[in-house]
């Protein structure tokens, strides 16, 4: 296996050097050109600094030239952490303040923001590459001391005290899905990843070494396109997009809309859904355009990459949710009841993972690293350490495990344990409803449904709900909002939700 | 044109709508917007919006909405 991912781009580099290897609005990049500006970035940084394995933050709009500067960090020996130019500069200011980062990597346009928070950090601009020679020795000296369990980056999730956390991924995690993904798909260097979100959430992890991993390409579609489905789907077919891994929201302005009547994907044939639940009435309407395609459900949180798959067969039971499917290779879930202990075959606990799925932690903080990676407790004398997901899971039939929601998001209600999730699925088989959301109001101890969609009459909503879920589970309270609050990365906001309520 | 200000205005409570231009360029049509101010118009102006017609120029300005209303009206 590979100790480090910058092989698979010497590999590809070798192979197709003149294939593009990544593109945006503005220019291409081939494999030649990607490997040499990111070999000369990665001998600016070790030339300001000597340390490996330090975190270097990029700086930078979401464009392909970022990219390059990601893999530059990795040729020094160090790795990196993403900033977007239009996070807030609270957040800014906030992850700066947990990686202390010794370098900052970015572009002349934003160089003076950069330079007001840098606080002492040494500056590079991505201008400044095509003049700094590249030091191969250098480079050498300082990747020999990587190996597969040092970091490859760190991404900020949102912590609950409001600190970001920094998860802390390594080179094997994605070395051993690559793998998975090469073995599961039939992939090769005509691919065309569509990525979709942002180069600071951990899905585009995929876009970006899956198609360094084939020698294939990478093109980062114009955010705008996501409010315009048929020219997001012009857009796909004039790139030839072939695949791509996106958060359900994306797709499903395209089938709210129908788009399909005007224009389909002439390219696609590999569909994947990854970071929220997979709403089955849009999978469906794609599934039915797209025969040929293959759709799988991807699930894992940032701590774990991607950590268990669901190959979609179209012979589901219309209405369902969608599994998450199984472990990927060298991945291993438990389902843990609330001792602790194994839960019965069937049975609703909490998703446990290890194995190569694992992020090593939170950086620069070991508290919270270890209140969430544990010791199997399923397994005494195991020592093996496991993630607690904090979802509620089960294993169907078949054996495939079906998420339900949030353990935060189970409560207890006139003594009855309740799922929200649940009474969210039943909530999204009414045709009216495009989103929705289940809070439970602590003080008023009534559980409240936001959605939004159609304005429906409360009684004929109530009606339809009770039809599906027991009395007990139907919500007190019904708030129809013109469109619910989404955050930064496309999805529901109910934090925002739960303080106005 | 009013009703299509206090639409966009009740789908966006942060933003001025009235003589507004550049509403692509600069971000406020989310698709999650974009998809209820299209529900919202076939309601009110008992239209029926083609996705052919979910394009960049006739969602920019709150005039260039108003305009594919009146299409769709005429």
């Amino acid at each position: 296996m590979a100790q480090n991912v910058l092989e698979f781009l010497e590999r590809s580099a070798e192979r197709f050097p003149d294939s593009i290897a990544f593109e945006d609005q503005e220019e291409t990049l081939t494999y030649r050109e990607v490997r040499e500006m990111a070999r000369r970035t990665g001998s600016a940084i070790a030339r300001v600094t000597g340390s490996v394995n330090q975190p270097v933050v990029v700086f930078m709009d979401k464009n392909i030239r970022s990219l390059v500067l990601f893999l530059g960090t990795l040729y020094s020996g160090n790795f990196y952490c993403p900033l977007d130019s239009q996070m807030p500069e609270s957040r800014i200011r906030a992850i700066l303040q947990v990686t202390e980062s010794e370098i900052i990597l970015t572009d002349r346009a934003h160089s003076g923001a950069v330079h007001q928070f840098a606080d002492g950090a040494a500056v590079i601009c991505w201008e400044d590459i095509p003049g700094t020679d590249e030091d191969p020795a250098l480079l050498a000296a300082r990747m020999s001391l990587v190996t597969e369990n040092d970091p490859l980056y760190v991404l900020f999730t949102s912590g609950s005290t409001g600190v970001p956390k920094g998860v802390v991924v390594s080179h094997h995690v994605i070395t051993n899905y690559l793998e998975w993904l090469d073995q599961t798909f039939d992939m090769d260097e005509h691919a065309v990843f569509g990525n979709q979100a942002p180069l600071y959430f951990d899905i585009s992890v995929h876009d970006l070494y899956g198609a360094i991993y084939f020698g294939a390409k990478m093109v980062i579609i114009p955010p705008a396109l996501f409010s315009f489905p048929v020219r997001l789907v012009e857009f796909m077919n004039e790139k030839k997009i072939s695949t791509f891994l996106w958060v359900p929201s994306a797709m499903s302005i395209v089938a709210a809309l129908k788009t399909f009547r005007e224009l389909r994907p002439a390219f696609l044939n590999l569909v994947m859904f990854a970071g929220e639940v997979l709403p089955r009435k849009y999978l469906d309407y794609w599934m039915e355009h797209l025969p040929d395609a293959r759709f799988a459900n991807l699930y894992g949180p940032t701590e774990t990459f991607v950590c268990t798959a669901y190959l979609c067969t179209g012979q589901e039971p219309a209405g369902s949710t969608m599994p998450i499917g199984r472990p990927v290779r060298n991945v291993q879930a438990y389902i843990l009841d609330e001792n602790g202990q194994p839960a019965a075959k069937g049975a609703t606990g909490e998703l446990c993972l290890a194995g190569s799925c694992l992020a090593t932690g939170y950086y620069n903080n070991p508290e919270k690293t270890e209140a969430v990676f544990v010791r199997n407790p399923g397994i005494p004398g195991d020592p093996e350490r496991i993630y607690r997901t904090g979802d509620l899971v089960r294993e169907n039939e078949d054996g495939d495990l079906i998420y339900l929601s949030r353990r935060d998001y189970q409560i207890k209600h006139m003594g009855y344990r309740i799922e929200l999730g649940e009474i969210e699925t039943a909530a999204y088989a009414i045709p009216e409803i495009r989103d929705c959301v289940c809070i439970y109001d602590e003080k008023r101890k009534r559980i409240v449904l936001y959605y939004d969609g159609k304005e429906m009459d409360k009684k004929e909503l109530r009606e339809r709900i009770s039809s599906k879920v027991p009395d007990y589970m139907v919500p007190g309270k019904y708030v129809y909002l013109p469109v619910l609050p989404h955050n930064a990365n496309g999805k529901i906001d109910r934090k925002a939700l739960a303080a106005g309520n | 044109m009013d009703k299509i200000i206090e639409i966009l205005e009740d789908l966006v409570p942060d933003e001025e709508f009235a003589g507004r231009t550049g509403l692509v360029d600069d971000g406020v049509l989310q698709s999650i917007v974009i998809l209820n101010l299209i529900s919202e118009l076939d309601d009110e102006f008992e239209i029926d919006i083609s996705v052919g017609d979910v394009v960049p120029e006739n969602f920019d300005s709150v005039e260039a909405i108003w305009a594919l209303v009146q299409k769709y009206q005429g």
